[in-house]
């Protein structure tokens, strides 16, 4: 090579074809990742140890998301009725209970759809932590009348189950018609909060 | 051709043009700036319906102190709320500034930034009480992440406009097209997802699905429909088989030309009779948002042809 031609390499700076080049690469790479972990994590036939195992990649990132789960692989047969009875230190008793759905408006139901969703994985808790907190929060919020209204409260938690009859019992009942409870009672929880 | 005939470079070759041609062909812009604007519009309903429980989900005073959400959540997740004092001023100017990045979003101003900005909003309020997150939460935080790399602030976008004000060139509707055909694909990796697991399930098979999906208080009810249509066990088997299929064919066909625009067409009558039929909040919305993604400029140019038509008239 020439001194006059290895000046112009050395001046020249890398043409954008290159740039591009790389550019194209990382691009195809990051495709490539993601369609890959996306295939891990969605799709329900993938080891779930695998599955779990990259849930310290997609977790920190905010793109975890797992199989597509709504009414699957079967739907809920359960309708569930929950209350509350709560016994103040002061020796004053109070009941809550959940809206009854059937008779919400549209309106409510969206406005309430946090509220249904955290009921909804109250119950589905097993020796749920946040049972105790939201105790203490309903004995608040039920009198607000008292200071420090949870302490030295008791909390007993209940639902009712209504099953969805199976369907081979015909006839069905009717779409029209309110479920059905079973009469016993389950406490869910009795919180002594201290 | 005999199989000895297959050179594996060819094969390669082809294989490479075929990504390229998927992957690396130019959308339009005008679709990206659709996505971005019905996104921000349902974070912004979904924002207004955490606004008035702000104080019960998301401070020590409500139902779950930070200390016990980092308890339950997962052990790889975070949340900005986690490092701030629990208290409900912190929360209103937390959400405050959330709904700040998803209106500048919606305009179009530094569209990737404000997209990244939602995507950590969402996912702090997410991590922050996840016993009230459902599946509406993770395509909002999944289509927040694919907006990051998708060049939707070319159109229909202020930034679009000061550039045009600066006497900057336009840029055109011409846009890379790989970050919307991720979307694409993540949309299609839900249904497809959600049917595998239905097809694992009796109820879906034998056709009552629906019968219990329609009994469930909770979910089912939300506007009248004819009760015959779901007391009566042959429709409701038509239905139930219907979805099954629905979830089956769409992430298939709706990558054909000659099949897109049917699929379309039957899953926002999907979504929409969801809609209509359960309570199932933002899902079904933000579903449709993530499903525009499959529009064409031939698409936009036969609605606005009928708005004009329509605006004549």
């Amino acid at each position: 090579m020439s001194a006059a031609a290895r000046s112009s390499t050395e001046t020249t700076p890398a043409p954008p074809r290159l740039w591009s080049r790389l550019r194209l690469i990382a691009v195809n790479a990051f495709i490539a990742a993601f369609l890959v972990l996306l295939a891990i994590d969605v799709m329900p036939q993938s080891p779930l140890a695998l599955r779990l195992k990259l849930q310290r990649v997609l977790a920190p990132l905010g793109i975890a998301q797992g199989p597509w789960n709504l009414f699957a692989p079967g739907p809920d047969r359960t309708n569930i009725r929950l209350r509350a009875e709560i016994t103040y230190r002061d020796g004053q008793r109070q009941e809550w209970s959940a809206p009854t759905w059937r008779e919400q408006s549209a309106a409510q139901m969206w406005w309430g759809h946090r509220r249904h969703a955290w009921y909804d994985h109250l119950v589905a808790q097993e020796a749920g932590p946040i049972w105790e907190q939201w105790c203490r929060h309903l004995a608040r919020e039920q009198r607000p009348d008292l200071a420090d209204a949870d302490r030295g409260a008791v909390v007993r938690v209940i639902y009712q189950l209504g099953p969805v009859a199976p369907a081979d019992l015909k006839p069905w009942r009717s779409i029209g018609e309110p479920p059905q409870y079973e009469p016993h009672e389950l406490v869910l929880t009795i919180e002594r909060l201290e | 051709m005999s199989q000895a005939d297959c050179s594996l470079r060819d094969t390669a070759a082809a294989l490479g043009r075929g990504w390229n041609a998927f992957f690396h062909a130019p959308c339009d812009a005008r679709v990206c700036a659709l996505v971005r604007i019905a996104f921000a519009c349902v974070v912004l309903a979904n924002f207004a319906a955490l606004w008035p429980d702000r104080e019960r989900w998301f401070t020590d005073a409500g139902v779950l102190t930070a200390e016990t959400s980092q308890r339950i959540a997962s052990p790889y997740g975070w949340s900005l709320l986690w490092l701030l004092p629990s208290t409900t001023e912190v929360v209103n100017v937390c959400l405050w500034i959330a709904v700040a990045n998803t209106v500048l979003l919606l305009i179009g101003l530094l569209p990737r930034l404000n997209a990244l900005c939602v995507l950590v909003w969402l996912y702090s309020f997410q991590t922050r009480n996840v016993q009230i997150i459902d599946g509406e939460d993770t395509v909002m935080r999944m289509t927040a992440f694919f907006l990051i790399w998708m060049p939707s602030g070319q159109c229909w976008s202020l930034h679009a406009l000061l550039r045009r004000w600066l006497g900057f060139p336009p840029l055109g509707c011409e846009a890379p097209g790989w970050s919307l055909r991720l979307l694409q694909i993540q949309m299609a990796s839900i249904l497809l997802s959600t049917a595998l697991l239905k097809l694992a399930g009796d109820e879906w098979i034998d056709g009552t699905a629906l019968y219990y999906v329609s009994r469930l208080d909770d979910f089912w009810g939300r506007f009248p429909v004819p009760a015959w249509l779901f007391d009566t066990p042959w429709t409701v088997a038509l239905m139930t088989w219907a979805v099954l299929v629905v979830e089956l064919t769409v992430p298939v066909l709706i990558w054909f030309k000659e099949t897109r625009r049917w699929c379309l067409l039957v899953t926002v009558l999907f979504h929409l009779a969801n809609e209509w039929t359960m309570h199932l909040f933002l899902f079904h919305w933000i579903m449709l948002v993530g499903w525009l993604s499959f529009l064409t400029a031939g698409d936009l140019a036969w609605f606005t042809g009928k708005s004009q038509r329509g605006a004549a008239a």
